[in-house]
């Protein structure tokens, strides 16, 4: 028996050498970042950022794709869904397509605006894409931001990946990628925001292609499953402060005329607390912001303990201002980015919440804003210094 | 009757977690959301205590039959042929969760790995290192299930706490949003699974050493209930529980979204890898067990023949179910009955026996 067993597993070895359905490296074209479009009303546009493996270690210029000597190159495909339009693509590859190293989506605004649902069930269902990719809303035609080629990075997904990074540190633009996407779009109470990707110009004196990049400014927000509106990066401000995950953001407060500081916030505590009374919500919010002198320009009263008192004070009315403008459009595009409606729901039965029909409620919820500031330092300097 | 192959309490507490967790682990998540919504957690916990009881039957069972293998004991307690009458309906009942295993084990690689993989391959691969490993005996499948036990416990927290950065409370509340009923109909989807715990049958009279068995034991309950509990919080916390009921392994997709630093990331694979060691140990241990049940049963001296003819009658009852909705069917809705019958009705009557007293006690 022992012999058998001896044999068994050396058998066990040509069951280890390989795998029928192996995938070469340089049978793989991979995806770095990728463009979806609605052409017109039953046909999307793919656009799809492929490595040139060959070309990535070169030392040519970062960005420099055209044609097949860049680190990577532009193709499109259509279809009748995305599915449709991967199969399409592969007509006019001989390499299969590889999406795991995926960095970026960019959703069109038309898809966005008409046909979210359709690409909701392929981020589900795809095996290769991670759910850390990240996500954005093309403020126009994602093909046409695909074209830019931004010169910071060889390769453009590598640029988006890092860019929403930076931008929601500093409160620009919120990150998002397709997991949270995903609980956002199927979360009762709380609607979907995406990043807001558009074609910007590095130095604004000169012209032409090398001079444009992709940059991020503000937000797309959505109500269900379809885009509404956009949101620019100061209107966003409100949902940064009630959201968090902004990295010391920079707040102006006007102490006296002529004179400027900015603040930078070190510490954010904000509080959401529904009251519900029978039918009647009413919504409580507190926030309490804490920071430190970050740059005083201008002359005015010594900086102190009342002046600390003084411009915490500002900070408060200035954060409330923002947190006041973006409920209030938040309301009139009745869209519940901020989240309000999950955080009823949270402390209710699901009967009460069904009753509650918050779609219909939330555009006229009573929302009471409360801010407090508080100045903790002076920064690295106590007082301005002054040229004589 | 060969003598009992001795193990330890560490070793059986971790065949009992294996054994248990393993069936219902990698989809649990899903079924319990179904049930019981955000509050599926909860029915996870409340059904382990359920199923703590349930798992105390055939502990119980197990101190109080006559001394030697569990064969030799049911015929003392019961006579010849009610000994052996029960003994084949032990050693059948826990043969027919070897089809299922193969097919959960197959169908798992499939939806979360190896989509063009011929689950044939795969299941054949799969029995013939169950077969190597049930051939060897019960001590190599205990100290395989040591050695393996590290490794398998840090890939299931890697994922449990790797899903705390995008975990947020409020998809869990209210904690009882809507209602007990719900929970207690989630519980049902837990407590059967205990019965699984019967192994304990033949465990316990080939341990060394019985003191602080019930201690152990509890322990192995207290050990599932935060592995099913602690996954399925995981699943509600960070996918909500709209989408922990629309995928078919939750595990699988909380595994796939852990991403620790920028080196991090994708740790389905790795999580598959080690999931499939708890599935084995548990399919090796199930087919050891049913063939030294039957072996006695059928007067066989060598139980392992009856291995490899159990495993050629497995094969192509694994793919009975013709799709994944079949095999979780099976799953969740004959695995749960079998497991109750055979770890808690049918050890609670023959308690009764033991109390009145066996024919040749």
């Amino acid at each position: 028996m022992k012999k058998v067993l001896l044999l068994l597993l050396l058998v066990c070895p040509w069951l280890l050498g390989g795998c029928w359905d192996a995938q070469e490296l340089e049978n793989t074209q991979y995806i770095t970042a990728m463009g979806i479009d609605l052409e017109s009303e039953d046909k999307i546009l793919l656009s799809l950022n492929l490595v040139n493996t060959e070309q990535l270690n070169s030392t040519g210029e970062p960005g420099s794709s055209g044609g097949s000597n860049g680190a990577y190159y532009l193709a499109t495909a259509t279809g009748r869904d995305l599915y449709d339009a991967f199969r399409n693509f592969a007509k006019k590859h001989s390499r299969r397509g590889e999406l795991s190293h995926l960095q970026a989506i960019i959703i069109g605004e038309k898809f966005a605006q008409n046909c979210m649902d359709f690409c909701l069930d392929w981020l589900n269902r795809n095996r290769q894409l991670s759910s850390t990719t990240s996500v954005f809303l093309a403020g126009g035609s994602a093909y046409e931001l695909m074209r830019t080629k931004p010169p910071q990075e060889k390769l453009a997904g590598d640029y988006l990946a890092e860019l929403t990074s930076v931008g929601a540190a500093v409160a620009m633009a919120p990150k998002v990628n397709v997991q949270e996407l995903l609980v956002s779009l199927i979360t009762q109470g709380r609607d979907a925001v995406l990043p807001k990707l558009e074609r910007v110009e590095l130095d604004y004196g000169e012209r032409g292609e090398g001079n444009e990049t992709l940059g991020i400014d503000g937000m797309g927000v959505f109500r269900g499953s379809y885009f509404c509106d956009w949101l620019s990066s100061h209107q966003a401000r409100g949902y940064f402060w009630l959201k968090g995950g902004f990295r010391d953001p920079v707040v102006l407060v006007l102490p006296n005329r002529g004179r400027w500081v900015s603040v930078q916030i070190l510490d954010v505590d904000a509080k959401i607390k529904p009251r519900i009374e029978e039918k009647k919500v009413r919504i409580e919010v507190e926030v309490f912001a804490r920071g430190e002198i970050f740059e005083v320009r201008g002359a005015g009263a010594k900086i102190d303990d009342t002046f600390f008192h003084r411009v915490g004070q500002l900070l408060a009315r200035e954060i409330q201002g923002e947190i006041k403008r973006t409920i209030s459009i938040s309301q009139r595009l009745e869209s519940d980015f901020l989240g309000f409606g999950e955080i009823v729901r949270s402390g209710v039965s699901g009967k009460k919440w069904q009753a509650l029909n918050w779609r219909q409620e939330f555009p006229t919820v009573p929302i009471e804003v409360r801010v407090r500031g508080q100045i903790r330092r002076s920064g690295v300097a106590l007082d301005q210094i002054k040229a004589w | 009757m060969k003598a009992l192959e001795k193990i330890d309490q560490g070793q059986l507490l971790l065949l009992l977690l294996f054994t248990i967790s393993s069936t219902i682990q990698l989809p649990l998540p899903r079924f319990l959301a179904l049930a019981a919504g955000r509050a599926g957690w909860i029915s996870a916990l409340v059904g382990s205590v359920f199923g703590l009881a349930i798992l105390a039957v055939p502990t119980l069972l197990a101190l109080r039959l006559p001394p030697g293998p569990l064969p030799v004991a049911l015929e003392s307690l019961l006579g010849k042929f009610w000994g052996r009458a029960v003994c084949l309906f032990f050693g059948l009942g826990i043969f027919s969760f070897v089809p299922l295993m193969l097919r959960v084990f197959g169908a798992a690689f499939i939806v979360g790995m190896m989509p063009r993989t011929p689950a044939s391959a795969l299941i054949l691969i799969f029995m013939l290192n169950v077969f190597l490993l049930s051939y060897l005996g019960l001590e190599p499948i205990a100290r395989s299930a040591q050695a393996f036990a590290i490794p398998i416990v840090l890939a299931f927290l890697v994922v449990v706490f790797g899903s705390i950065p995008p975990l947020d409370l409020l998809r869990l509340k209210p904690w009882f949003a809507d209602g007990l009923l719900q929970i207690l109909r989630g519980a049902t989807f837990v407590a059967p699974y205990f019965g699984e715990g019967a192994i304990v049958l033949y465990l316990i009279p080939a341990l060394q050493n019985k003191e602080g068995i019930w201690k152990t034991i509890s322990w192995s309950g207290v050990l599932v209930c935060l592995a099913f509990a602690s996954l399925t919080f995981a699943s509600i916390g960070t996918l909500t529980a709209t989408w922990t009921a629309s995928v078919p392994y939750p595990g699988l997709r909380l595994a796939r979204n852990v991403s620790i630093g920028r080196f991090f990331h994708r740790f389905e694979p790795l999580f598959l890898s080690m999931w499939y060691l708890s599935v084995y140990l548990k399919t090796s241990l199930l087919l050891f067990l049913a063939a030294q049940l039957l072996a006695h049963v059928f007067n066989q001296k060598n139980y392992r023949l009856l291995l490899g003819i159990l495993l050629v009658v497995a094969f192509p009852l694994a793919f009975l179910p013709k799709d994944l909705l079949e095999v979780f069917a099976l799953q969740f809705g004959f695995a749960r009955l079998m497991s109750f019958v055979i770890g808690f009705v049918l050890p609670g009557v023959l308690l009764f026996f033991t109390f009145r007293g066996g024919k040749t006690q």
